[in-house]
């Protein structure tokens, strides 16, 4: 199955912040992560958001349960899928 | 000491008054006593900041101000003033850039990078400068953090 397109992209936040080895899918999410704790989770969405110049709320964040959601999220809010 | 941008003492900053750009400074120097206080609250004992003839055979024309001993203002910047007393510090990362000596006057300065409103975080570059020179000693960037949204 083919990843979402913004998953190259969302990679090397992941790599940077988390685990330099990381390999991203849709599926994945912070309980497959043991990195992925709470304060590395802020960094994660501070990064996103510098990368795409992007600002998220506390409420689009509270319905994204997988890294495939923040990828449509990211699609959705500024019109590109790469 | 802080220029217009910078937030009033006394005056608790809400993560709504959160802008990019917002900046805060201050001024201070180190004695020696600042550098006894420090290596024994640390304790570090390394003898480049304790004993000027080897920081001399170091290639340093004095003892050298601890790195976190010239880093420790930002705690007060950050804390008391920008982005203040309602938040935490999350992460924090600097790096020495030039050698700092006893009662050289060190020019703060903290601004606002970005902003995160979802997560309630706010990303400060810190940079630190010899007030004469302008010659800078110190680059960093901080993480902090509102608690909850205020």
């Amino acid at each position: 199955m083919s990843q979402h397109p913004l998953i190259a992209r969302l990679q090397p936040i992941f790599r940077d912040i988390l685990d330099p080895k990381l390999v991203l899918t849709e599926e994945l999410d912070a309980s497959k992560v043991p990195q992925w704790d709470s304060l590395n989770h802020i960094s994660l969405v501070v990064a996103i958001e510098a990368e795409f110049n992007v600002e998220l709320t506390a409420e689009e964040l509270a319905t994204l349960r997988n890294v495939g959601d923040m990828a449509r999220l990211l699609a959705v809010k500024t019109g590109s899928n790469g | 000491m802080g220029d217009a941008s910078a937030p009033a003492p006394g005056a608790p900053l809400t993560l709504d008054q959160m802008v990019p750009g917002m900046v805060a400074e201050l001024r201070r120097s180190f004695s020696l006593h600042d550098l006894q206080a420090f290596g024994a609250l640390a304790p570090d004992h390394a003898p480049v900041h304790r004993d000027a003839a080897f920081a001399r055979k170091q290639g340093y024309r004095d003892v050298l101000v601890f790195g976190f001993l010239v880093a420790a203002p930002f705690s007060g910047i950050l804390g008391d003033r920008l982005p203040g007393p309602l938040t935490v510090l999350h992460t924090l990362r600097f790096g020495m850039v030039g050698p700092v000596y006893v009662g050289e006057e060190i020019s703060y300065r903290v601004e606002v990078k970005q902003v995160s409103r979802a997560t309630g975080a706010v990303i400060i570059d810190l940079i630190a400068s010899r007030a004469d020179s302008g010659e800078v000693v110190l680059r960093g960037q901080a993480q902090c953090g509102f608690r909850a949204k205020t």
